[in-house]
């Protein structure tokens, strides 16, 4: 049966059309009717770490927004796509007064300046 | 205005060198359907969209291509910068190695620089966007090559990633052509 009151309230976040945000960082997609296997390469599924999890918040807003730019009537993919913006929003303020600065407004107290630790491009050992 | 996320959008663990592939992946940096070029077309034509949908889809892919040049930097930096002259040498870097040492820099694997002769804007928009569909195209093929130049999973795995991406584009770009079709442009 199908139920009117859950279609509008939790259909954003129970969207079967998109992957997860881990889900579609890990496959370049967060549309599943888009994704397209290459050969019998497998995209790997990236493990859960606080970096990962900004990253996959940070990629579910790109992509979501990429499509609400071509489907801006579509109101349960906006829902889904503001609850990834809280989800990202809340793991940025837990960065703040941290030694981790994710960009230049992060707030900092130290009294001194110290340029960032380790750039995106440098080696990891 | 743009704001530097200190986050690569894709994780890079590059823990060894490959000078071959380091050489290949220059074209994706520097090539004619490398990621350099596609940022600087679509945050072009960004300016002169007729419309709204127009413009966010070209500025917030162009914006995303940016996300991608980094990686190829970092991919080509870290798998060439422990390399040995002998080792350069032997992959005909010894060339690029005169020129750049061992920096990086916009050109593709046959060391021809970056130029803007890639890019056009026609003051059309269908044939911008049909120009942004078949760059996309030509980027997922270039990246399919990339894939099958090496068995190394470290390079593999953000290449099947930036691969996904230009087919995501491409269907944005397509229906953003769609969109203007229907507006009888």
């Amino acid at each position: 049966m199908f139920n009117h009151y859950n279609y509008f309230d939790n259909y954003g976040s129970r969207d079967t059309r998109f992957y997860v945000a881990l889900q579609g960082l890990s496959k370049g997609n967060m549309s599943q009717g888009l994704y397209d296997n290459f050969g019998n390469y497998v995209p790997r599924e990236l493990p859960y770490t606080d970096e990962n999890a900004l990253r996959a918040y940070a990629f579910a807003i790109v992509d979501l927004g990429l499509y609400l730019d071509t489907h801006p009537n579509e109101a349960n993919v906006k829902i889904l796509y503001d609850q990834y913006v809280a989800k990202y929003n809340e793991i940025v303020k837990k960065m703040e007064n941290s030694n981790k600065m994710l960009n230049i407004t992060t707030p900092n107290t130290d009294k001194v300046w110290t340029w960032p630790k380790c750039f995106p491009w440098e080696a990891k050992n | 205005m743009w704001q530097y996320n200190k986050l690569m959008q894709y994780p890079l663990n590059i823990t060894k060198k490959d000078l071959k592939m380091a050489k290949n992946l220059l074209s994706q940096y520097g090539g004619p359907q490398g990621e350099l070029g596609a940022a600087l077309r679509y945050l072009n034509q960004r300016i002169t969209m007729p419309d709204d949908m127009g413009r966010a889809v070209l500025n917030d892919i162009g914006t995303e291509e940016l996300a991608h040049v980094e990686m190829l930097q970092t991919m080509i930096y870290l798998l060439m910068k422990d390399a040995t002259i002998d080792e350069l040498k032997k992959e005909g870097l010894d060339g690029w190695f005169t020129e750049h040492g061992k920096d990086i820099f916009p050109a593709n694997n046959e060391a021809i620089s970056f130029t803007t002769d890639y890019i056009s804007s026609v003051g059309d928009p269908i044939a911008n966007i049909v120009e942004d569909m078949a760059a996309e195209q030509k980027a997922r093929a270039v990246y399919e090559h990339l894939i099958l130049l090496t068995d190394n999973q470290e390079v593999i795995q953000p290449l099947l990633f930036l691969r996904q991406r230009e087919v995501v584009h491409y269907e944005r770009f397509r229906e953003l052509l769609e969109h203007y079709r229907k507006m009888g442009y």
